[in-house]
């Protein structure tokens, strides 16, 4: 009788922790709050000028002629073909903050030429003035795509580009 | 005392078995099963050491002529996901028939890629060999993403990390063969090979192509060896005075033996075609198979 309740109690014993760990795993993640930042005053808008006819992109996982993001979060997006010289302008622009703001910026070559390199504009524009003016190049035959950040200041403070 | 130390080791037997339990339940791999090795190489690059990948055709072998094997359907049985390359690559669609037979979610990775037709008469075949295009292996990797974050959500975020990893990889090896047969002057661009394997290739990377045999060397319609083709083959040869023509690892290569004594030209090497290296070998994964074939070619037609 003694072995049996040895192992009953051994049995339920693992048992309660083996429940205990799949029901902790079982939980969901932790949301992590970032710190909150204040929104920036102003109407800002992002302006992307094209040098070469963007298409959808053949080397990604989803084939996009542009993408446009910010603080990773999508502002524009498109699989349609885009000649050169077209801008491409984002009005109103949602989610500056004070500080620094990173813009995510892809664009896909209809040409993977491996002799060329190619470039875009982007200027950022704070109630219709530019804060920021960069260029993005590309690696030889690849898309363009890299980050531009700016630190918005507040209001009265004036803006400072990157 | 004896009591005591069976008591001891029945615990110990006890605590072992849950052990092994839940410790089994973590580590389980799923189990995709791959008709060729292309398919199985560019899976492993999506799915990483969280699934087993296993392959039915060995190193080398001809997926055209592969005849299924009593030992492929118990591999078959074992797997969440089949994959194939589809359009008959698999001779008589070998692959097909393992995963219907046992009942198995089954993925074409060729579908969805913008077919060369070749004309065979009465009817219009779509060349199978896809993938020797770096830009269609991508949408073979799209194909692959999709499925396994389907079937296992929980780890999306890694598989799409590893496929965005390797189509940028594979970017990167598609402008590499660009300026690497950029050293050969456009009229020595001209492909013999074995087989009718490299069409997809060729309108990639601007090459005309001929073969003595047609799109699969078994007996579909449009495959095999004839007479005519290899007149012309030979012909094509002498017209536009190729350097140097090809045998594939998983062909046999006295035809195109024959074949270069009869036009008087050189062997130049031996390509990866229907089949990867093995293990150990430059050709085991997708990108140093291609990157070797086209060091091949290179060296021979330049």
């Amino acid at each position: 009788m003694r072995p049996l309740a040895a192992i009953l109690i051994a049995a339920v014993t693992l048992g309660t922790v083996k429940a205990y760990t799949l029901f902790e795993r079982s939980l969901p993640a932790p949301v992590v709050i970032a710190n909150a930042l204040d929104r920036a005053a102003g109407k800002f808008s992002v302006e992307v000028a094209l040098t070469f006819d963007a298409a959808p992109d053949d080397f990604a996982l989803e084939p996009l002629s542009v993408l446009i993001q910010l603080q990773g979060s999508e502002l524009f997006r498109s699989q349609e073909r885009l000649p050169a010289g077209q801008a491409i302008v984002l009005e109103d622009v949602e989610g500056v903050v004070e500080g620094v703001n990173s813009f995510f910026i892809k664009i896909a070559p209809a040409e993977s030429d491996f002799t060329s390199q190619r470039a875009v504009r982007v200027r950022v524009l704070r109630d219709g003035v530019a804060i920021s003016e960069n260029t993005l190049w590309s690696e030889p035959g690849a898309a363009v795509k890299g980050i531009v950040k700016i630190d918005v200041k507040h209001a009265s403070a004036g803006p400072h580009p990157h | 005392m004896v009591r005591k130390s069976h008591l001891f080791l029945l615990l110990a037997a006890l605590a072992s078995t849950i052990g092994a339990a839940s410790g089994q339940e973590e580590t389980e791999k799923k189990i995709a099963v791959c008709s060729t090795t292309q398919v199985a190489d560019l899976t492993r690059q999506v799915v990483g050491d969280r699934w087993e990948v296993r392959c039915i055709l060995a190193p080398g072998q001809d997926p055209h002529l592969y005849e299924i094997k009593a030992g492929d359907a118990r591999i078959v049985a074992s797997a969440d996901l089949c994959l194939e390359n589809g359009w008959h690559l698999e001779g008589k669609d070998w692959m097909r028939t393992l995963a219907t037979t046992a009942g198995k979610p089954l993925v074409t990775c060729a579908d969805g890629i913008a077919p060369l037709k070749l004309d065979q008469g009465d009817e219009v075949v779509h060349d199978p060999h896809t993938w020797f295009s770096p830009r269609n292996a991508t949408i073979y990797v799209r194909h692959i993403v999709q499925v396994v974050v389907k079937i296992d959500p929980q780890h999306r975020s890694e598989y799409e990390a590893r496929a965005e990893l390797y189509v940028s990889q594979l970017r990167a090896l598609h402008t590499w063969i660009q300026k690497q047969v950029s050293a050969i002057p456009s009229d020595r661009r001209i492909l013999v090979t074995s087989h009718d394997a490299f069409n997809y290739f060729c309108r990639e990377y601007e090459f005309k192509s001929a073969a003595p045999a047609g799109w699969s060397t078994g007996d579909e319609i449009g495959g095999g060896v004839t007479p005519e083709r290899r007149r012309q083959a030979v012909e094509s040869i002498r017209k536009y005075g190729v350097k140097a023509i090809f045998v594939e690892t998983s062909v046999n290569p006295k035809l195109i033996r024959q074949i270069a004594s009869d036009a008087g030209v050189r062997v130049g090497g031996e390509l990866y075609s229907d089949s990867m290296g093995g293990p150990g070998s430059a050709g085991e994964a997708y990108i140093g198979m291609m990157r070797e074939n086209v060091l091949t070619i290179v060296e021979a037609l330049q």
